[in-house]
């Protein structure tokens, strides 16, 4: 009777380490995910600024400046499904990767100092997005890794757990938005 | 900072007259150490005889004995600490200006033990420390402070007979350096040797996460620097911002050119790297020639091994808001 007693009591502590093991790495992607949110939203405010100190002297880019303020009033304004922000928020990336390639002529532009800080903050913001994404893929690796492999992948059955898909870091966002060219220094 | 060949010319045209005067005081400390040793031990070798003679062997004699050797001893460290200072001052001291004019040196001061302790690389408290050879200044943009350190802990047993015993324990002994990071960060994240993961595989690894007196552990992409390293934080994303890919890779560099066991810390905004030494870097010699080009060119590459950790881990970039 006490070996039947002590083999329910342990199947039942396996059971909920699995569970609690289970919920803690999901809870885990989901903070992740905030800390993109976070860098993300640290990104939206930057945005007006730049758009407003580069306008005077980038006036061929007009067009570029207008879509990256469309881009970030659409990613601002809610209600987009996840997919729809990752697509919003490449954008974002891409066209402002365009904007600092496009600074390189515009000397008196790159030489000004409200430019530079803003460009050290931009800066910051990019390496610290880049830091959450891998935060998150690496959650989720660990998150994944329980959800499929066994016997955690039975609980995560019938809990309705499903594997996770990770961000995609593309070559081109790997690297920081090169402002040490800008500067004159060594990226 | 200076080149190879801007050190040869310097050795030639400045450090050469400097190293002949040099050998010379050598030369002279070195016969006297040898006359003292050589007095020392005819003294206790009388006094041995003496009291052997006369055949009042006892407690007198090896007291007597113990003294001539005791102060044969501390004339020798008298006479080679006035030598190392000499040396130190005339030779290193000038070595490290011309290595770049922002540096200044002390080789009685070192990194503090606060300064030690409150960087966390190392977790156990220091029973004694000491250290020598501070170098602190600007090397380029970064603020840099490195010496030599050695901490110790010890531990005390009781044998049967209930006698007491203490036993010193390294920490750490070797270089620490700190720099100024040039990026803006509020936790801790310490990069550690991985002997777990080494030894262990995947067990190991599931250890590390039980152990994490650093705090969290911290799983990075980079296999090959996962299994040299292991790393822990206070931030699981504050880590990554710290270590980009570019650093992770630097710093695997750094350790594999040097092969030393290397920890480095980032906290209050610093860099914090400890690399272990099997000898004393700016130790002076006293029973082999200075004119040897070798020797001052050891002293050279130690200078460059530290100060090339602004370098090697490019902490002069300063294209984030801290400048």
């Amino acid at each position: 009777m006490i070996w039947i007693l002590g083999g329910v009591l342990l199947l039942a502590l396996v059971v909920f380490g699995m569970y609690n093991k289970l919920i803690g790495r999901r809870n885990a992607v989901e903070n992740a995910f905030a800390g993109i949110d976070t860098m993300l939203k640290m990104r939206y405010d930057l945005i007006p600024n730049l758009v407003e100190s580069v306008k005077q002297y980038m006036q061929h880019e007009a067009g570029t400046l207008t879509r990256i303020a469309e881009l970030r009033a659409k990613a601002v304004s809610g209600g987009l499904s996840v997919n729809e922000q990752v697509d919003v928020n490449n954008e974002i990336s891409r066209t402002m990767r365009g904007l600092m390639v496009a600074v390189e002529n515009y000397p008196q532009l790159r030489a000004s100092e409200d430019f530079q800080q803003l460009q050290r903050s931009l800066n910051e913001v990019e390496d610290r997005l880049s830091a959450s994404r891998r935060a998150f893929n690496a959650s989720v690796l660990d998150y994944n890794n329980a959800v499929e492999m066994f016997p955690t992948n039975v609980m995560a059955n019938s809990m309705g757990l499903r594997r996770r898909t990770m961000f995609e870091i593309p070559e081109a966002e790997r690297q920081n938005v090169n402002v040490g060219q800008i500067f004159g220094q060594k990226p | 900072m200076k080149t190879a060949v801007e050190f040869e010319q310097f050795y030639q045209t400045s450090l050469r007259p400097l190293l002949e005067e040099m050998e010379a005081i050598r030369k002279k400390t070195l016969s006297k150490v040898i006359l003292i040793g050589v007095i020392a031990l005819v003294l206790a070798l009388l006094s041995y005889l003496g009291f052997t003679v006369t055949g009042n062997k006892g407690n007198g004699m090896y007291i007597l004995m113990f003294l001539c050797l005791a102060s044969g001893v501390g004339g020798y460290s008298l006479i080679v600490g006035r030598y190392k200072t000499d040396f130190k001052s005339k030779l290193i001291g000038p070595m490290i200006s011309f290595y770049d004019p922002g540096l200044s040196y002390d080789p009685a001061s070192s990194i503090t033990e606060a300064e030690f302790s409150s960087s966390g690389v190392f977790r156990h408290s220091a029973d004694r420390y000491s250290g020598h050879d501070l170098v602190e200044g600007t090397l380029g943009k970064t603020a840099v402070r490195f010496s030599e350190v050695e901490a110790e802990y010890s531990t005390e047993t009781r044998d049967s007979k209930g006698n007491r015993e203490t036993k010193w324990h390294t920490i750490f002994k070797g270089l620490f350096f700190i720099g100024d990071f040039n990026k803006k960060f509020s936790g801790a994240t310490y990069v550690l040797p991985d002997t777990a993961q080494r030894l262990f595989g995947s067990v190991g690894q599931a250890m590390q996460s039980l152990g994490a007196s650093h705090g969290q552990l911290v799983k990075m992409e980079d296999p090959e620097f996962e299994r040299a390293f292991v790393v822990y934080s206070t931030d699981q994303i504050e880590a990554r911002y710290i270590l980009s890919s570019a650093l992770m890779r630097r710093i695997l560099d750094f350790k594999n050119m040097n092969n030393r066991a290397m920890h480095v810390g980032f906290a209050s905004s610093c860099v914090y790297v400890a690399l272990e030494l099997s000898n004393e870097m700016f130790a002076p010699k006293l029973f082999s020639t200075l004119l040897n080009p070798a020797v001052m060119q050891g002293y050279w590459n130690d200078l460059n091994l530290a100060t090339g950790i602004v370098e090697d881990l490019n902490l002069n970039t300063r294209i984030w808001t801290k400048q």
